[in-house]
């Protein structure tokens, strides 16, 4: 009988010794967290001293919940992925990056989770910068519609109006943060009404944390400028992309301007005082309306709202009218609009999540003039994304334009988790950045997407489309394949069997993914 | 013997309301024009609210908790002076605002089409249609920069927010009220009355079509302002009548686009800021434009522009004779203000201009393809429209209006020549020439005059689901002109569709299927095509509302023609393998009960009553019939690949916010 054909193990694609995780010459490797559907990132580039190799970690965060919708035992959590990163390290990080103030990218740095681990310096995109006027107004502006949401979120709830509310729900907990899968409408509250920067929330911890953890202090990054060395490593630099110096590209993911975002905010205060009691003013002198619970019974006016709206007395039932069934009745409930004014809070929700994402610090990492590049959009969508040619980067006497990051591009991190306007499609000769732009030449050999992903998990939510079916396939073929999404074994992922280099390159566990990118 | 009524019953009640907005009515420079006393159509029995045959104001503030009285119009004390006075802190005065131009706006509508207007039947369920005989408005409805129209609730709601800019025409906390914007109440309205037009007129498939709606509301929004008495004297005055002028444009921007922070659209239609050197100057066309723009405003500035150049050149035409007059041959004026007369002569003209383009662009409506309309499309629609009213095109609006849009590069998909002629949509007599299929040789005269000789009536019920589902026997086609009770207009309505659907599908009217561009069998199509309920084997056909447009005969007459909109149905589903499989069925099959779009896709039909002769029909069909895939996999791409709104990964609280109002996001984004 002939012996089985044993196919051996793939090679382990980095050189680990005492589970550290080592770059090759002048190269890097990406360590892709399967922390669920969130953001972490850990990256190693070669170092000037040999076997000192530089560390930057790119956020750590999930949606509660989603983690354990990875198929995978034994199941595994944030508090591996932390104790990972420690030991792959050896307890030093040289750069924490923080993307974004999101759940899904920061609740993973909490003090249980991280207390021990030593960082140099942590980035921040300048939108947190705290003495920037332009930066403290925007994120009081975020904090007044946020204030805003969980009041109409409060009125939504007591109407009974209940899709609304987990909807609200949904957005105020990538606003607040924690670990916690249910929202506690309560406690945002206090968060919110403490202070004037909702430094109670999970999310504003997890970013205090980061700053105070940084031994170097913080850095707050503009896009464009000149490229950043990373210390300490041999030809790596970063080169910052985005958000957009101006405000109103970030709150361009819907062409709105900021004063609306304002406008809201300040409505909602016309109506609701702090705490418990709700307080209404009227546009008009108080003495111009009647109440609305008693307006039905007024002598005079009664009969109007009664016919014309549809209230009810306080005997209670209504008369249908008019008597002609095809005719609609006059009082017919379905044209009042009690709740109406409280959807504008559902849509400024919306715009607001997008204008978090649009805060996101964008970063292309650079393997030595002119060499490959990896690129982390972190959240970015549209209005970050075309704000990348706006300007440039002085390298010495040379100018290094997007066009030109992008088209080095080797690895793109998806924006957004792989959502339908955080990876704009197009084509190499279009005037604003995208896909087209990205991976020309010989990086089209090696391009690989990595989209941070539990598709079981998102279509459970009200069915995100994450990532949606359009980008997949966009990318699935711009890279032949070569596409890592968190909840895909690496078995799985279909350039394993296509690409030998690849399946060279990589490695596959339950907790992460490996990326090698030769120099 | 009763005693005899010597007091004549008014035509028209006059209110006053603001010109543009309050903003503008607080400048010494506009003294004279902030304020417009608006003559309306009479309603003797008005009741308070205002709650007339056509509109019925209810203030509800549901975010302030209260109820403002309703206002009422046939107080002495109101009538003897016009109406309330403008005011911003009563509310009254805004429920008259909202009344006074919604009514104007339906005034034009109804005069351009000939026939009282239509709200869109309200639809408690698939099998029930309702008559609503009031649009609703709630002047107080929303804190939001926000005004918009609900379908479902066949309401105009309007918003208020304090405003936060600090400039020289706003001051910080104040409230703005968008229900005081002369504009967006006749946008709104506007959008309305489409909607009572065309009930699948809004689903987006492809980039022009909510352009287009954005742009329609516009269009009427500014000529209605234009075509009020006096609006445009004050400016041309100023101006030295120079229309097309830097001065008068550039206020007039200015203008709407500060009126309540809507109007974006209109103010980027006119003209622009010079960034280098900061100064207004008009817009200038662009054969390119719609190439690169495609955010539904953008681009619906751009047909607002296109016909705003149409009527500059009108204006031109019509007042040419007028300078040569007032400047003694020479046409260059002298230096110094224009005589009086002149002016009173001139804003005349543009006020005529105004009013003729105004109209010309509402009866447009009835000659636009059922679904999915393009910038070609209303062209086309406008032209066909214009030569059935005025064979003669004396005041040469037709062609100011084509070569305007021809400047702006706005032409019909695969036109060969570019003139009146080759864009007038085709009558059946050509479509008939044109197709070569055997099949469509019949007696096209006979098969006409069938559907009016009415012997064959109706006992089936058409699968477009009466709301009576045992018809009585109909003979004739209910009149739909300017008289007569609207909701018996309504029923007529139903019942006109009714014979036509019986003609159409069981009767003569069967051999004309093919020229019209309509499917009968089954057989061989898509088994996603929606399949008729009356007759299996065969694919349903829809006829919507059959109303009348006014047509003048060669010896100026006036006659009314049937204006009927036909459609056939198909589900689509985005994902590509799900669509084959659901494809390559048996036509029949059961399908999902849930798809993720409908296709849509048949012909407007504009039958003339009177000759009955095909050379007389006009039919405008879509591109491509239902079958048709390429069509088809056109619209889903454009679905699939964000031809909408640059959308979020909150995909599901969107998808219902659109669904619930598909006009309420489209308006908050209105300023930009």
């Amino acid at each position: 009988m002939p012996a089985k054909k044993i196919t051996p193990a793939p090679k382990p694609a980095t050189p680990t010794a005492d589970g550290r995780l080592l770059p090759p010459k002048d190269g890097a490797v990406i360590r892709m967290y399967r922390i669920g559907h969130g953001d972490c990132f850990l990256l190693a580039f070669d170092g000037k001293t040999a076997g000192k190799p530089v560390y930057v970690l790119i956020d750590c965060g999930f949606k509660p919940g989603s983690s354990g919708k990875i198929e995978r035992t034994p199941a595994l959590g944030a508090k591996d992925v932390a104790a990972d990163i420690f030991k792959a390290t050896g307890g030093t990080v040289d750069i924490a990056v923080v993307t974004h103030e999101h759940q899904d990218h920061v609740n993973g740095f909490t003090k249980t989770h991280f207390s021990k681990l030593k960082i140099r310096q942590t980035w921040f995109a300048w939108t947190e910068d705290p003495d920037n006027p332009v930066a403290n107004a925007l994120r009081k502006k975020f904090k007044d519609q946020l204030l805003g949401m969980l009041q109409a979120r409060n009125r939504l709830a007591a109407d009974g109006n209940s899709a609304e509310v987990r909807w609200m729900d949904q957005f105020l907990a990538f606003e607040l943060g924690g670990e916690s899968e249910t929202f506690d409408p309560a406690s945002a509250a206090r968060i919110l009404a403490a202070d004037s920067d909702a430094s109670g929330s999970a999310n504003k911890k997890s970013m205090k944390l980061l700053r105070d953890l940084a031994s170097e202090g913080p850095r707050y990054l503009k896009p464009h400028g000149a490229p950043i060395p990373l210390s300490g490593a041999r030809n790596a630099r970063a080169f910052v992309l985005g958000p957009p110096s101006e405000e109103k590209k970030i709150l361009d993911v819907d062409p709105i301007g900021i004063e609306e975002f304002h406008a809201f905010g300040a409505a909602h205060a016309m109506s609701i005082d702090a705490g418990d009691s709700v307080v209404v003013r009227s546009p008009f002198h108080p003495a111009l309306g009647l109440p609305l619970d008693s307006a039905a019974n007024d002598p005079d006016l009664g009969h109007f709202f009664r016919d014309r709206y549809g209230v009810p007395t306080a005997s209670g039932a209504l008369p249908a009218l008019p008597k002609n069934l095809s005719e609609i009745a006059t009082n017919e409930a379905s044209r009042r609009i009690d709740g109406e004014w409280l959807q504008s809070a559902l849509q400024i929700a919306i715009e607001r999540n997008n204008a978090t994402n649009n805060t996101s610090l964008v970063l292309a990492f650079e393997l030595g003039k002119g060499g490959k590049v990896l690129l982390f959009a972190a959240d970015a969508q549209r209005g970050n994304w075309i704000s990348w040619k706006d300007g440039t980067w002085k390298d010495g006497d040379q100018t290094v334009t997007a066009k030109d990051l992008l088209g080095r591009t080797v690895v793109y991190k998806v924006g957004h988790h792989g959502s339908h306007n955080a990876t704009l499609n197009g084509k190499a000769t279009d005037p604003h950045p995208n896909l087209g732009w990205m991976a020309q030449g010989s990086s089209a050999r090696e391009f690989t997407a990595l989209i941070t992903a539990v598709r079981s998990w998102a279509l459970e939510q009200d069915g995100w489309n994450h990532p949606l079916p359009a980008i997949k396939t966009a990318l699935l073929e711009k890279c032949a394949g070569r596409v890592l999404q968190t909840d895909t074994r690496l078995e799985d992922t279909p350039a394993i069997r296509t690409d030998p280099a690849f399946a060279k390159r990589t490695r596959g566990t339950p907790l992460y993914f490996d990326l090698r990118i030769d120099a | 013997m009763p005693r005899p009524d010597l007091t004549p019953e008014p035509s028209s009640r006059t209110l006053r309301v603001f010109a543009f907005d309050p903003s503008l009515a607080t400048q010494i420079d506009n003294a004279g024009i902030a304020e417009i006393a608006v003559s309306i159509p009479w309603e003797p029995d008005l009741q308070p609210g205002p709650v007339g045959e056509y509109i019925e104001v209810v203030d509800v503030d549901p975010a302030s908790n209260l109820f403002y009285p309703p206002v009422d119009l046939n107080d002495p004390r109101i009538l003897a002076q016009d109406g309330l006075p403008p005011s911003e802190s009563n509310p009254q005065f805004h429920q008259q605002m909202v009344y006074a131009v919604a009514m104007a706006t339906i005034a034009h509508f109804e005069q351009a089409l000939g026939r009282v207007a239509l709200w869109s039947s309200h639809r408690p369920n698939r099998r029930v249609r309702q008559f609503v005989r009031r649009l609703r408005i709630y002047p107080h409805a929303l804190r939001d920069r926000n005004a918009f129209y609900s379908p479902d609730k066949k309401a105009l709601l309007f918003g208020y927010f304090p405003t936060t800019t600090r400039d020289a025409h706003n001051t910080p906390g104040t409230l703005v009220f968008t229900a005081l914007s002369h504009d967006i109440v006749a946008h709104e309205t506007t959008h309305a009355l489409l909607d009572g037009v065309h009930p699948r007129f809004n689903e987006p498939v492809n980039h022009d079509v909510l352009a287009f709606h954005e742009a329609f509301s516009d269009i009427v929004a500014l000529f209605q302002h234009f075509a009020y008495p006096g609006v445009l004297r004050d400016q041309i005055r100023r101006t030295r009548g120079d229309l097309a002028g830097e001065s008068l444009l550039g206020q007039l921007a200015q203008q709407f686009g500060r009126a309540s922070g809507r109007g974006g659209a209109l103010r980027d239609a006119l003209g622009e800021v010079d960034e280098a050197t900061g100064e207004w100057r008009p817009r200038k066309p662009s054969v390119r434009a719609l190439d690169t723009t495609l955010e539904p405003h953008d681009r619906g500035a751009i047909l607002v522009a296109a016909v705003f150049g149409a009527f500059l050149k009108a204006y031109r035409h019509r007042t040419a004779d007028l300078y040569r007059i007032a400047s003694d041959g020479t046409g260059v004026l002298r230096a110094g203000a224009i005589h009086p007369d002149l002016t009173h002569r001139l804003a005349t003209e543009a006020e005529g201009c105004a009013k003729a383009i105004l109209q010309m662009c509402i009866r447009a409506i009835d000659y636009c393809p059922p679904v999915g309309i393009t910038f070609g499309d209303y062209l086309r629609a406008m032209l066909t429209a214009d030569v059935a009213l005025f064979p003669e095109d004396s005041s040469r609006f037709r062609l100011a209006m084509l070569e305007s849009f021809r400047q702006w590069g706005i032409h019909p998909e695969g036109l060969r020549v570019y003139s009146e002629e080759s864009l007038l949509w085709p009558t059946l007599a050509q479509v008939l020439r044109e197709s070569a299929d055997a099949a469509t040789e019949c007696d096209a005269a006979g098969v006409l005059r069938s559907l009016f000789d009415a012997t064959e009536a109706a006992t089936k019920a058409p699968d477009h689901d009466p709301l009576n589902p045992r018809p009585p026997r109909i003979r004739n086609f209910e009149p739909w002109n300017l008289e007569g009770d609207r909701y018996q207009t309504w029923r007529g309505a139903e019942s006109n569709a009714r014979i036509l659907w019986n003609w159409l599908v069981e009767g003569p009217g069967k051999q004309l299927a093919p020229a019209l561009g309509l499917v009968v069998d089954s057989w061989k199509a898509p088994a996603t095509i929606f399949q008729s309920e009356t007759y299996p084997g065969t694919l349903a056909i829809e006829v919507h509302s059959v109303r009348t447009a006014q047509r003048r005969t060669a010896r100026g007459s006036t006659v009314t023609d049937l204006v009927v909109e036909i459609t056939q149905r198909r589900r689509g589903f985005f994902d590509p393998e799900v669509q084959k499989r659901l494809d390559s069925l048996t036509p029949g099959s059961p399908m999902p009960p849930k798809c993720d779009f409908i296709h849509r896709a048949g012909c407007t039909l504009i039958i003339d009553a009177e000759s009955r002769c095909p050379s007389r029909v006009r039919v405008i069909r879509t591109p491509g019939d239902i079958t048709d895939n390429a069509r088809f996999e056109a619209v889903r791409r454009f679905l699939c690949e964000g031809g909408l709104e640059p959308a979020n990964a909150f995909e599901a609280p969107q998808r219902q916010l659109d669904r619930r109002e598909p006009f309420a996001l489209i308006h908050r984004h209105g300023d930009h």
